[in-house]
Formats: C-alpha cells, sequence, structure tokens
C-alpha cells in the first residue's frame, strides 16, 4: 500500500500525529534517500551519519516544505546538499584536492565489506569517480533512480536542457572509461 | 519528444553501459534499515529536546560580548604567567632565597629575648609613673581636706579680730556656747604673785 505524500504532510502538520505522520515518511523514503547518498559518499558509516542528517532536517523544515514541489524531489536535495557538504569538508579537513578524494574512494570500493559488485560493476563506479560533481548525481538519479530530467531539474535546481547535456557526457565518458580499462 | 529520443540514442551508443544490468553491489550491514526508522526517529527526539531554547536562560546580548571575555581571559592568563615567569617584574638580591634555616631560626629567637626585655622596662615604668600618682593624689587629698577644716581656717584668724568680732555680736545667750567651746586649757593662768587686785576689779568690770 502506498501512502500518498500529501497524507503524510496533512498528518504532520497536527502535532498529535507528527510523529505517526514521520514514521510514515521515514519507511517511504529513507530506503531512497540512503541509497542516494551511498552511491555519493561510497562508505556505510558516512552515508548512515548523513541521512539521519538529512531526516532531522527534514523533521526541522518539513512544515515549511511549499507543495510547489513534490515530497520526494524536496528531500532528494536535501541529501545532495548533505552530500556536497561532507566531501567538501573532507576535501578540506584532509587538506586534499578532489581528486585524491576520488582515489581514497576508489580504494573503499576494492574494500569486500563495502563492494561486492562485479568486475564490471566495480569499474562502473570506479568511472563515476572521475565525473564531475554534478555529471555523477544527474547520472545516478537518471541510471539508477528512473527520475525523470524534470524531477532532476526540481533536485538540482539546473535546467532541463542542461541536465540532459551533463547526462550526455556522463555517459559518454563511462562508455570510453570501461572500454579503456577493458 | 524528439530530444528525449536523441538522449535514448546517446544510450544506444554506448553498448557497454547498456549492456550491465543495474546490480547494486554497495554491502549494507544486516537489518540496518529495519532500525534505521527507530535511530533517525530516537535522534530526532534528542534533537527536540536539546534544541529547544528556553531550556536554559542567557543572560540578553550575552553572546555578543562572550568572544571579547574571552580573549580578555585569555591576554591577561598569558600576561600573568609571563610576568611569574619573570619574577612579576621585581628584581631580588642575589642567592636572596638561599638564606639558611639555621639564620631564620636564629634571628627569631633574638627578636624574642627582646621582645621580654623590653616588656620588663616597661613594667617597672609603668609601675612608677602609678607610685607617684598615688602619692600625689593622696598628698593633694589631704590637703584639700585640711584647707577645708574650720580649726584651720580659723586658725589663719588673728586673736585680735576674733576678739573684736566678739565683743561687737555676742550676746548673753552665746555665753554657754563659748564656755562650751573653750579649751580645757585655760586662756591664760593665773598666778597668785602676779594677780594684782586692780586687775582683777578691772575685769569685772569689763566683762561683767
Amino acid at each position: 500500500m502506498v501512502i500518498e505524500d500529501a497524507y503524510i504532510l496533512q498528518k504532520f502538520e497536527d502535532e498529535k500525529t507528527r510523529h505517526e505522520a514521520f514514521s510514515l515518511l521515514l519507511n517511504k523514503y529513507q530506503q531512497k534517500v540512503y541509497w542516494h547518498i551511498r552511491r555519493m559518499v561510497l562508505n556505510h558509516d558516512d552515508a548512515d551519519d548523513l541521512v539521519q542528517d538529512v531526516f532531522i532536517k527534514v523533521w526541522k523544515n518539513l512544515n515549511n516544505f511549499r507543495q510547489d514541489s513534490q515530497l520526494y524531489t524536496w528531500l532528494y536535495r536535501i541529501a545532495t546538499n548533505e552530500s556536497i557538504t561532507f566531501l567538501n569538508k573532507k576535501k578540506a579537513k584532509n587538506n586534499i584536492s578532489i581528486d585524491e578524494v576520488s582515489e581514497q574512494l576508489s580504494n573503499s570500493l576494492n574494500q569486500e565489506d563495502c563492494f561486492t559488485g562485479d568486475a564490471i560493476q566495480r569499474k562502473l563506479q570506479q568511472a563515476l569517480l572521475i565525473l564531475p560533481t554534478k555529471q555523477k548525481l544527474v547520472f545516478n538519479m537518471k541510471y539508477y533512480d528512473d527520475m525523470k530530467f524534470q524531477e532532476i531539474s526540481d533536485v538540482l535546481g539546473t535546467s532541463v536542457g542542461a541536465l540532459k547535456a551533463s547526462y550526455h557526457l556522463a555517459v559518454k565518458k563511462i562508455e570510453q572509461h570501461l572500454r579503456k580499462t577493458d | 519528444m524528439k530530444k528525449i529520443e536523441d538522449i535514448s540514442n546517446w544510450e544506444l551508443k554506448t553498448p557497454l553501459l547498456a549492456s550491465l544490468k543495474k546490480i547494486n553491489g554497495f554491502i549494507v550491514p544486516n537489518s540496518y534499515f529495519d532500525t534505521l526508522s527507530k535511530n533517525i526517529i530516537n535522534q530526532v527526539k534528542i534533537e527536540e529536546l536539546t534544541g529547544r531554547d528556553s531550556l536554559f536562560e542567557v543572560p540578553t546580548n550575552y553572546f555578543d560580548s562572550l568572544g571579547s571575555e574571552i580573549k580578555a581571559t585569555i591576554y591577561l592568563a598569558s600576561k600573568k604567567d609571563s610576568l611569574n615567569s619573570k619574577n612579576e617584574g621585581f628584581t631580588l638580591p642575589n642567592h636572596y632565597f638561599e638564606i639558611s634555616k639555621a639564620e631564620i631560626i636564629a634571628k627569631i629567637d633574638l627578636k624574642k629575648s627582646s621582645f621580654k626585655k623590653i616588656i620588663s622596662l616597661k613594667f617597672i615604668r609603668y609601675a612608677a609613673a602609678a607610685c607617684v600618682l598615688l602619692t600625689t593624689s593622696v598628698g593633694i587629698y589631704l590637703n584639700v581636706k585640711q584647707s577645708n577644716n574650720i580649726n584651720y581656717q580659723l586658725s589663719k584668724v588673728s586673736g585680735d579680730a576674733i576678739e573684736n568680732y566678739l565683743k561687737q555680736t555676742v550676746e548673753s545667750s552665746d555665753v554657754p556656747v563659748i564656755i562650751k567651746n573653750l579649751e580645757n586649757k585655760p586662756v591664760f593662768s593665773l598666778d597668785e604673785n602676779q594677780l594684782k587686785a586692780d586687775d582683777i576689779d578691772s575685769y569685772l568690770k569689763t566683762t561683767l
């Protein structure tokens, strides 16, 4: 049974049913948000921290959510911002370049407790690491989550045309990387 | 619509990527998603408790001045440390703190003995002053007491003056009083050889 976002939001407005509404929201979206973050930061512990931070922000700000966009694109936007902030902080904290961050993430892919995909899947993930952040985000949301460009546009605040171009470039780079490594 | 097809065509131009199955190769701990909701709700409850501004009251504008106060305290502490490390800016004689314990004890003993002498000298001084004061006070007291005595005062009056006074003011009723206060000792002694009959007659004439 799929619970409508409108129903969740309506229950959330009432203080008596707020916690119940939030539980419904978590059950509906926690996995989507988690995987969106996990594909960005790769490490489970980091993703776990971030997903909790995201939902705490959701709890605090859901009353201010204007229903001119869909609830899940709003959740994705928060998750995306948290992930980007985390990666930038990691870069600044360790005083390393974004390439070195990618290298660290690539190493974590080789850990057995992190990734169990086959060789080609691992190559795909390594190919994603070389993409600029925006291209990676667009590719993940399009390829894995089957989101429409308009929805991705709502999340990233970028025009649909620009997103299509980004996706085209991302796919091309990934294909080249897969061929090269073969 | 055509553009969307173009995008699809781009995907078709990436056969390797298109051939991949969309498998999620990432590992997640067992039952992670079973407990995730509960963990998040617990975090939210903690956040609700700690996020309340009204739990603790802070004075108005406290945080405006907090930074500068902390900086001032740190500055003073650093200055104090630097002063302590340099004898607080004062100079000391060489080897000042190397005075032996015996020397200090000797100085203390010397001070104790001189203190005793001062006490005994002071005691004698105070005792002498008290004696002089007592003697003087007793003398003055006796002198005052004597000067207030009627006999002493009358002794300073001449006999002629008293005699004249009595001649002028005496009455017959005063005679018994005068006789009573007369000294046992006779005013004059009568010597039968010296006493003449004429003198007795003249005396009786004047007094009776």
